[in-house]
């Protein structure tokens, strides 16, 4: 017999829900959902100047952290040491870098055939390697380690005797192995292997160089490692080149000279520099979780282009102590507004989002010392600049909630303050006129001019309301004392100001276009970002509708139930969920949740929860309408047929209802589609979202949200255009 | 086979059942007649509880319909029902429809409920219908699948509420056929109707209502020529 088409349809949106909460793989698992959170060590400075040389191909073994892996974070990229160290080269000597990844073992096949110009992948120099290639000078010298089993440590070569020893083949190491007697060695491709051989015991050891050592013990505290007394073959790493290359002589000057100016040395140091530090606070010490707002260049803003990581100045100190405690960090993103919340429930543990520190926000969190003072300055634009607080006197002045300028400017007398969220909203009325001039601190006022040329930047006077910027943390938090003291070594050490000069010196030059009020070429690298926007949308708009549409209809038979408190519990959830704002219950359930009921809500899910709470209560009155309006005689005849309550609604009186209530069922999701963008304020990557990061990123409102509307348009063009052929089909048995 | 004790019933002040006692017997067929609010309909509908009575007593085969204990559920199983409005169910098919309530309720197999329910189509003359939609059917035509609906569930008692009522006329007589084909067959029915001819022709018994009282029940021929109330007698003068 055939099933009716309204059975099919309920049965189908039911197994979707289903679907979607239990799949492990989607987003509502945990907060994955808020796109890639860490942020790459790489600088990805490549190649910035320079006239064109050509290309020139480099060979390597991107299996070998830190001198060079595959950073699948960041878009699958390859990064490490040695690759910083050829940028540089190549940037010095105006070349192109292009890598060739490849096996190990075909490194100097490659090169003797000429099929790269040089390889670099942690190579020392060997005899034997020698007759076929020439290198350059060592650049880097390592140390031989063995790494063992935490349970069944071996600590020097002696006790190696009579074990199975696994090397990397082709390595230093391995020729090394080779010399040592007694020894089974196992010889294997790649470092992971090894690693996977050493844990299941089918190795006793692995002899490995020291920075690769201190990778493994990181990420596997159940490894140890053992240095190896020094000189025991330790001939240096060093560039190769096929026999005779010209490229040779001009890579040793370019090598002696990051010697000689201490670049060889800032980037061993870099590469290594966060690996010593897992190093001494040994096993993993769990996750950090660090709140931000990335809407603040250049402190912290969404890079869209390269796959929505969040970088920036902030983000590179948070790393940098995190690594020098042991921690992984992990990076929440949230409206500026929101932080001091999400460190009053335990959201996140510390923030870092330029936040300064205000009497106000001492009462209710912790703050580390400052790490950094901005300078306030009024943009305003061009063609009417305002230059000194004075001229500010009866005008309307913008400021970013919540901001240092913005308690700053309240203590200005004789104008008008217009207090905005997010800085690319400051821009938009600043460019409209509708305020005359924004105070903000300097770094984004240069960024502000950078990207819209009409703007102008004048500083205030230094000290007049210059806090600087420190970590928040939640009262108590035991993590305020060794944050301080990793920063102050890193004000010592010079590590701070190495970090912020990275970010203020690259401010873009201006772009000199015309004056245009619309440019959608900025959106150009921006689409595909945007676009992924859509899956989180469209996932979060038909979880919410049949969690809404399930609930609804649950509250819609209380209703009519005759059953007393059952009819008043729906009446009240009803009254409630349509008296209060959405927005309102999206943050409650967002913030209240992980404090009442101790379980860390993904943004996604409390969205989801919070937009199927209230569409229940709207569609629990829609179904109730539809219900009534089912032909009185439809129920009697199912009685009289003797067929139970629950089946007669469930199959006789709700499938009329819905084919009544339909249209308004689909003006509900359409609701909800639009609605949707409602989320973004928690962080969620919705479409919305990400066209307020590219705003934020480019200084520029309206193109992103243009293209926003644009897509949230089409979708709802196809959604109706859906439930059209919905409804043609419904019509089937009239 | 039914027993009916001073049944009444009250809507608001309204008294539309005026105690009302009487007896039906197995395989009797009788037809209900009487003014418009009289409260033919109320009586009939008060037999399988569609509406409950007031006070008063039902029982069917010495089984107390209006004792709370009783599964009303189970009673209605025994009771097939056929509205005015036919209340076919408009989005199933004439096959679902009736099939629906024997594979829901009695936990009949599709195959057999489906083998079913065309034996009892061919019945009423419909077997070409089996997979069209109500919406397709003439009155008539919903009519006999309703009938068939309720025969599906094999019931002791039938009650028809008014079942030519909402047709045109021309249509009147095909449902007519297959109401008197199951009298003959020896079903206990209660039938409310207009149709003069039809219940002196098909009923055993004819009962006359006034005004929520149970005025006359007569055999047909008795009643139609010899009316003993002076109210039955006016009416009468009315329709014929």
């Amino acid at each position: 017999m055939r099933k009716t088409i309204f059975l099919k349809m309920f049965y189908t949106l039911l197994i979707a829900v289903v679907a979607v909460v239990t799949l492990p793989g989607l987003p509502f698992g945990g907060s994955k959902d808020t796109a890639p959170q860490q942020a790459s060590a790489s600088a990805a400075d490549s190649s910035p100047n320079t006239g064109e040389k050509g290309t020139i191909v480099m060979g390597t073994s991107p299996d070998y952290p830190p001198y060079e892996n595959v950073d699948a974070k960041s878009n699958g990229e390859i990064v490490g040491m040695d690759i910083d160290i050829a940028k540089a080269i190549a940037a010095k000597l105006g070349y192109k870098l292009e890598f060739a990844p490849m096996d190990f073992n075909g490194l100097i096949a490659a090169l003797q055939t000429k099929r790269v110009d040089f390889v670099m992948s942690a190579m020392s120099v060997t005899e034997e390697r020698k007759q076929n290639v020439d290198f350059s000078s060592t650049y880097y010298v390592a140390r031989n380690t063995i790494v063992s089993r935490e349970s069944e440590p071996i600590d020097n070569i002696e006790e190696l005797s009579g074990k199975i020893v696994g090397t990397q083949l082709g390595s230093t190491q391995d020729e090394f192995a080779e010399t040592l007697e007694g020894v089974e060695l196992k010889k294997l491709n790649r470092i992971p292997d090894l690693i996977q051989e050493l844990k299941t015991g089918r190795i006793n050891a692995a002899i490995v160089e020291d920075a690769v050592a201190v990778e493994m013990v990181a990420s596997n505290p159940d490894l140890k490692v053992s240095y190896l007394p020094a000189g025991s073959s330790e001939d240096g790493y060093a560039i190769a080149f096929p026999k005779d290359s010209e490229l040779l002589a001009s890579f040793n000057e370019a090598l002696e000279e990051m010697k000689a100016n201490g670049q060889l040395e800032e980037i061993t140091k870099k590469w290594f520099a966060s690996e010593d530090a897992s190093e001494e606070t040994a096993a993993d010490k769990g996750t950090i979780v660090m709140g931000t707002s990335p809407d603040y260049p250049p402190y912290e803003n969404v890079d869209a282009k390269n796959n929505g990581e969040i970088v920036g100045m902030d983000i590179d100190i948070a790393k940098s102590i995190a690594a020098e405690l042991g921690y992984k960090l992990e990076i929440a993103p949230m409206d500026f507004n929101g932080l001091i919340a999400a460190l009053q429930t335990n959201r996140v543990d510390f923030v870092m989002s330029a936040m300064s520190v205000t009497e106000e926000r001492k009462q209710n969190v912790d703050f580390s010392s400052t790490y950094y003072v901005a300078r306030n300055t009024i943009v305003s634009r061009e063609s009417e600049p305002i230059n000194t607080i004075e001229e500010l006197a009866g005008k309307i002045v913008g400021t970013q909630l919540g901001s240092t300028q913005d308690e700053f400017a309240e203590t200005l007398e004789g104008l008008e303050l217009k207090k905005l969220n997010r800085i690319p909203d400051l821009i938009q009325e600043l460019k409209t006129g509708r305020v005359n001039a924004v105070i903000v601190e300097d770094a984004v006022a240069v960024e502000m001019v950078a990207s819209n040329p009409d703007l102008k930047v004048s500083y205030l006077p230094a000290g007049s309301s210059e806090d600087g910027y420190a970590i928040a943390f939640p009262k108590g938090s035991e993590l305020v004392a060794p944050f301080n003291e990793v920063l102050e070594k890193m004000k010592a050490s010079g590590q701070i100001e190495e970090i912020t000069e990275k970010w203020f010196a690259t401010e873009e030059t201006t772009k000199d276009k015309p004056f245009l009020n619309l440019n959608f070429g900025i959106l150009k690298g921006y689409v595909p970002y945007i676009l992924k926007g859509i899956y989180v949308t469209l996932l979060f708009t038909l979880v919410s509708a049949a969690f809404g549409f399930i609930l609804g209809t649950i509250l819609s038979l209380f209703k009519i139930s005759g059953i007393k408190p059952l009819e008043w519990f729906a009446t009240a959830y009803t009254s409630v969920f349509r008296g209060t704002p959405l927005l309102l219950q999206l943050f409650l359930i967002y913030y209240a949740t992980p404090q009442v009921f101790d379980y860390d809500i993904s943004p996604l899910m409390a969205a989801g929860l919070a937009f199927g709470l209230n569409s229940a209560a709207y569609l629990s009155e829609t179904i109730r309408g539809g219900i009534m309006a089912v032909d009185k005689g439809q129920r009697e005849a199912a009685e009289a047929l003797g067929i139970p309550y629950w089946t007669m609604m469930f199959r006789i009186i709700l499938p009329q209802a819905v084919r009544t209530i339909l249209p308004a069922l689909v003006n509900e999701c359409v609701a909800l589609l639009k609605e949707s963008s409602l989320v973004s304020v928690i962080g969620v990557m919705d479409i919305m979202r990400r066209a307020n990061v590219v705003q934020a990123t480019e200084f520029r409102a309206l193109e992103a949200l243009l293209f926003a509307g644009l897509i949230y348009y089409v979708l709802v063009l196809i959604l109706t255009s859906f439930a059209r052929l919905l409804e043609r089909r419904l019509r089937r048995s009239d | 086979m039914i027993n009916v004790t001073e049944l009444t019933k009250t809507y608001g002040k309204n008294q539309v059942l005026k105690g009302i006692t009487t007896t039906v017997r197995q395989g009797e067929v009788v037809a209900l007649i009487g003014p418009s609010g009289s409260g033919k309909s109320t009586f009939l509908r008060c037999l399988n509880l569609l509406e409950k009575p007031t006070s008063g007593i039902i029982t069917i085969d010495d089984v107390e319909l209006t004792s709370r204990h009783t599964n009303i559920a189970a009673v209605r199983q025994r009771i097939g029902m056929v509205f005015q409005h036919f209340h076919l169910f408009p989005h199933m098919t004439v096959m679902d429809n009736i099939t629906f309530a024997p594979r829901k309720v009695k936990g009949l197999s599709a195959d057999a409920a489906r083998e079913k329910a065309l034996a009892l189509l061919d019945r009423v003359g419909l077997a070409d219908k089996a997979d069209s939609y109500p919406s397709r059917l003439s009155g008539g035509q919903k009519q006999r699948v309703a009938i068939a609906r309720s025969l599906a569930m094999e019931p002791d008692i039938m009650l028809f509420d008014e079942p030519t009522s909402a047709l045109d006329p021309e249509m009147v007589k095909e449902v007519l056929a297959v109401i008197q084909g199951l009298a003959s067959s020896g079903m206990t029915m209660l039938i409310v109707t207009h149709e003069m001819k039809f219940a002196r022709e098909a009923a055993d018994t004819i009962y006359f209502m006034d005004n929520g009282k149970l005025v006359e029940q007569t055999p047909p021929a008795q009643f139609f020529e010899s009316p003993q109330s002076e109210r039955a007698q006016r009416f009468l003068e009315q329709v014929l």
